[in-house]
């Protein structure tokens, strides 16, 4: 006899479904899968005839052949295990077919019976087409998000027998503890952020324009404090977006994140010592996606930047321009999402500096060295560079509490609104050719960037960025028209940093 | 340096003319050998020594001060005095006494309230005051007589000379003349260098000590453009200004005038250390002059007696920046008594370095200079007045830049007539076409090219880095409008970038 159970499998962050084919027939007892099983999925015979011995069902003394279509894709995981079972069961006449029509299955057996959870629910129930999915118990939310298949799930193997048997109901499925962002906590609040004028309108401006943005400064001036605020100012997440990020995550092992469930931007900052792999994705058996692509539609931050090997650094180039990630391995290649705001922070020179601003000891051959670190190109995607300095008492307690986080944002998402008005995502993402077009100027700014230019402080694609930047800027002030020179001249000042950094030098 | 001293009888010197006068180096080399300076007896081998030996052996005694020294001398020989005070003479106590009466009465020269100060309480006033002080006088007398005793005179008068020193006193020919319109007229004048230019056209600069950028380069194109026109620039050789307003001088070509530094210590004294290089390069074109003697420490006192010498010198005295309590302002004072026209180069309202300055102007103490034809223009109507022949006709050559005529230079000279101010004005005029000294004129400061708000971004950055943020919370001003004002004043030039900050100049 013959059962044939959908399912599916991770690659990189995309399911792939999977046909699993129980043949039991007469003959030696044995049992073989076949279908380039991975050394976990081939352990499933072992898991499987524990947790079915286990769960008060009988192992058929026949010979069994379990068969993996497509055969020619190698599969990895023991979330195979569950089908697996389940087929067995059928093809051996346990249970009727007809109770496991257009239901699929996902799941690990434990050899007690139980069924646990695997990683990337998400995607791989998304990647079926069944009206309904068995699910561990433990994945029922990441499944319920896709909106697709009816989610069904049990605890154990015994349960899931008694009810496809049709001698129990399917186990109630309790929606789980969903708070509002109001429970969790939304990110922290710009209005916490004094003083920093030109940090927050940098921040404001990298939120609304997508422009990635470098901050220089000595420790305790505010740029970890003013990074972790930019999750709060970008446009919450829509439907989509939420559940691409969720899929990230889900595929990467990691639990949701319950900000980004409630429609907040996620926010990665890996340490400064991650490795290539961590950081892009990839890996030997199964391809996980990095920290690049766990910040989809969020923010990486990229903390003591300087201090990342230059070649982890350089790797990001790609990734930063065409917002995926194609990664290569023998077995495979894929395009994992990664279209993320980069935000960097890096001290001015290696020594801090130490105590008060300016009290440096550095050489100059030890600050070139520092500036050095980050090579030109990769220093040409940050539209923004800014220093944030620790500011005197007396010009710190001068200001005010700053907008609050929501003023802020609303600002940010109608001059996104503007952008995608003008057919482009962002206004990082203007094309050069199209600059022109959208992002003209008045005739003073013209004026004062040709100035800029003429000096050689500023080069030809230097100016395309200010370009793009200064339009976010009008944007954000609701300028639909030519770019003023306010515009101009705010967004020359937001590049400001560049100057200390190109020039060897830093002067607090 | 040394070679340059005028009164080692260097042939190239330029020498008051038709004067027979034999400068005292003469006789050190003429003179009697040193066995004879060693005799102790006042009358014999001091013969060959100049008379002013003494008196610089007087004034090297201790507390002796410039006031103490002009009353004793009295204007007489010096040698006369010594034996006075060797013999014991009662009539030097009653000079004592009777400066120190004199002393309680307020001087209308500010220049010389810290001198009197030293002095003791005057006698007119208090009952018995005058026996106190005649007692005193004594006392000092006494020690004085002891000191000169072991003092000798020509062995002294020797070491100043090895050092290159040269001393005028009162009345000699070389003996500066504007010196004598000062209230005190310094009896002696110590020099190194030249001291022949200080009779010639003479505009001092004067400042504070803790310049800006601004006053620094305005100091040192004013320096410059006058030397360049062969007018010294007389200045205290003290840091900031001073120090900008020398080097500006000894910028300009090498036939230009040198610059005429007036310290405070002795002449061998270079003080702040960090002005070591300025006062050798002074001394390769210019002179150093002093009143006080070799060797005198840089004291507190000194420097406002040394600031009424600069005031006597100059035809023209140039503020460039000063807060209102600065010394410079003794300075001012001094010329103003002395009837040397004042000229001040106004700065921003928000700088404290220019509230002295702004606040002159307003008050009519001076009159504007915006750059050196101003100053220029101050000196042709000085110089008419008093007579010296300016400008020459070798700076007429140099071709000055008609500006504003719209500007009275009659108003800030009190020529009553504005003749000299016509004259200065048509030699301007005539000169309009002729091209100028590369570099003469920098962009400066002008109002009428700046916006309020620009002006304000401006007085919101700091003479240190400044960054953006600060500028923005102090002028409560949006970032795009400091941005644009600040990209705005760099291009003017009044401010530059450090860093990601900016400062102003």
């Amino acid at each position: 006899m013959i059962a044939a159970i959908p399912s599916a499998t991770l690659l990189g962050v995309q399911g792939r479904r999977i046909l699993v084919e129980v043949h039991v027939s007469n003959g030696l007892p044995g049992f073989t899968i076949v279908g380039l099983p991975d050394a976990a999925c081939r352990e499933a015979r072992d898991r499987v005839r524990a947790a079915l011995l286990s769960s008060g069902l009988a192992w058929p003394m026949r010979r069994v052949t379990v068969n993996l279509a497509p055969s020619g894709v190698r599969k990895a995981g023991a979330g195979l295990d569950l089908p697996i079972a389940v087929g067995l069961l059928v093809a051996s006449g346990d249970i009727e077919p007809a109770a496991v029509a257009g239901c699929g299955f996902i799941g690990e057996l434990g050899l007690d019976g139980t069924i646990r959870s695997v990683s990337g629910v998400l995607p791989i129930v998304a990647s079926l087409d069944t009206e309904s999915v068995v699910v561990p118990w433990r994945g029922v939310h990441e499944a319920r998000l896709v909106g697709g298949p009816t989610v069904r799930t049990a605890r154990s193997l015994g349960e899931l027998v008694e009810v496809l048997r049709g001698r129990a109901p399917w186990p109630e499925i309790v929606d789980g503890p969903r708070s509002p962002l109001s429970v969790i906590g939304r990110a922290p609040d710009m209005a916490d952020v004094r003083g920093q004028v030109v940090g927050r309108r940098a921040i404001e401006v990298a939120a609304a324009g997508g422009h990635h943005l470098l901050m220089s400064g000595p420790p305790g001036a505010g740029k970890t404090m003013l990074a972790e605020r930019v999750p709060g100012i970008l446009p919450s997440l829509d439907r989509a977006a939420m559940i691409e990020t969720c899929r990230i995550h889900s595929s990467a092992g990691l639990p949701l994140p319950e900000r980004t469930l409630a429609g907040e931007p996620p926010f990665r900052a890996p340490h400064h010592s991650s490795t290539a792999v961590s950081l892009l994705g990839g890996g030997t058996s199964y391809l996980r996606p990095g920290e690049i692509s766990l910040a989809t539609n969020g923010v990486l931050f990229l903390d003591e930047l300087a201090e990342f090997p230059a070649a982890v650094l350089d790797a990001l180039r790609q990734p930063l321009e065409e917002g995926v990630v194609r990664i290569s391995r023998a077995r495979a290649t894929l395009s994992l999402p990664a279209s993320f705001l980069l935000v960097g922070a890096m001290n001015p020179c290696p020594c801090g500096p130490g105590g008060e601003p300016s009290s440096c000891q550095c050489s100059q051959a030890q600050l070139d060295r520092y500036a050095r670190r980050l090579s030109g190109p990769l220093l040409d995607r940050f539209d923004l560079h800014i220093a944030v300095e620790r500011l005197g008492t007396r010009d710190l307690f001068g200001a005010g509490d700053g907008e609050p986080s929501a003023v802020v944002a609303a600002r940010v998402a109608t001059a996104r609104e503007l952008a995608r008005s003008r057919g482009v995502p962002c206004n990082a993402a203007i094309p050069h050719y199209r600059l022109d077009d959208l992002a003209p100027l008045e005739p003073k700014a013209e004026a004062l960037l040709r100035r800029r230019v003429s000096q050689s402080s500023l080069s030809a694609r230097g100016l395309d960025r200010v370009r793009r930047v200064a339009r976010t800027v009008a944007d954000l002030q609701q300028i639909e028209g030519p770019v003023p020179a306010e515009a101009a001249a705010t967004a020359l000042e937001l590049r400001a940093g560049r100057r200390a950094l190109l020039g060897g030098r830093w002067a607090a | 340096m040394r070679g340059r001293s005028g009164a080692e009888g260097d042939p190239g010197h330029p020498r008051d003319q038709g004067q027979l006068h034999i400068p005292p180096s003469r006789t050190r080399f003429s003179g009697p050998r040193r066995e004879q300076h060693l005799e102790v007896t006042p009358a014999g081998g001091r013969g060959a020594l100049p008379d002013v030996a003494f008196a610089v052996a007087l004034a090297a005694l201790p507390d002796m001060t410039p006031a103490r020294l002009r009353a004793v001398l009295d204007g007489r020989p010096a040698r006369e005095l010594y034996a006075q005070l060797l013999g014991g003479d009662r009539v030097l106590a009653e000079r004592l006494s009777a400066l120190w009466g004199r002393a309680s009465t307020a001087s209308d020269d500010p220049t010389l309230e810290t001198e009197q100060s030293r002095e003791p309480e005057g006698g007119s006033v208090l009952r018995g005051a005058h026996e106190r002080t005649h007692a005193h006088a004594l006392e000092v007398l006494r020690l004085w007589r002891r000191q000169a005793a072991l003092t000798d005179v020509a062995q002294g008068w020797e070491q100043l000379r090895a050092r290159g020193v040269s001393v005028v006193r009162r009345g000699d020919p070389q003996y500066p003349v504007r010196l004598l319109r000062a209230r005190q007229v310094p009896e002696l004048i110590y020099y190194r260098g030249r001291l022949d230019h200080a009779c010639g056209p003479c505009v001092g600069i004067v400042g504070t000590r803790r310049a800006t950028h601004y006053g620094l380069e305005i100091a040192a194109e004013i320096g410059r453009g006058l030397a360049e026109r062969g007018v010294v620039v007389v200045s205290g050789l003290a840091r900031g200004i001073d120090a900008a307003a020398h080097w500006g001088a000894l910028a300009a070509p090498a036939t230009s005038a040198g610059p005429l530094a007036v310290v405070g210590g002795g002449v061998d004294v270079v003080y702040p250390r960090e002005n070591l290089r300025l006062s050798d390069e002074v001394l390769l074109s210019g002179g150093i002059i002093s009143e006080a003697p070799l060797g005198a420490p840089p004291e507190s006192w000194r420097f406002p007696l040394r600031n009424r010498i600069i005031a006597a010198l100059s035809q023209v005295l140039v503020l460039v920046e000063s807060s209102r309590q600065g010394g410079a302002m003794h300075t001012v004072l001094a010329a103003d008594a002395y009837g040397v026209p004042v000229v001040a180069v106004p700065g921003s309202v928000r700088s404290p370095q220019s509230e002295g300055t702004n606040a002159i102007i307003q008050e009519g103490g001076a009159g504007v200079a915006l750059d050196v034809h101003d100053v220029l223009a101050a000196l042709a109507l000085a110089s008419e007045h008093d007579g010296t022949s300016w400008p020459s006709s070798s700076s007429r050559a140099s071709g000055e830049k008609h500006r504003s005529a719209g500007r009275s230079p009659q108003a800030r000279s009190g020529d009553p007539h504005g003749r000299a101010a016509r004259s200065a004005y048509d030699e301007r005029r005539l000169t309009a076409g002729a091209p100028e000294a590369p570099g003469a004129r920098e962009p400066r400061l002008s109002g009428s090219r700046c916006t309020a708000t620009e002006l304000v971004v401006l007085a919101a950055t700091d003479y240190t880095a400044t960054l953006v943020d600060v500028i923005c919370l102090r002028t409560k001003l949006d970032l795009g409008t400091v941005a644009l004002a600040i990209d705005r004043l760099a291009e003017l030039g009044l401010v530059r970038s450090e860093g990601p900050a900016w400062v102003r100049k």
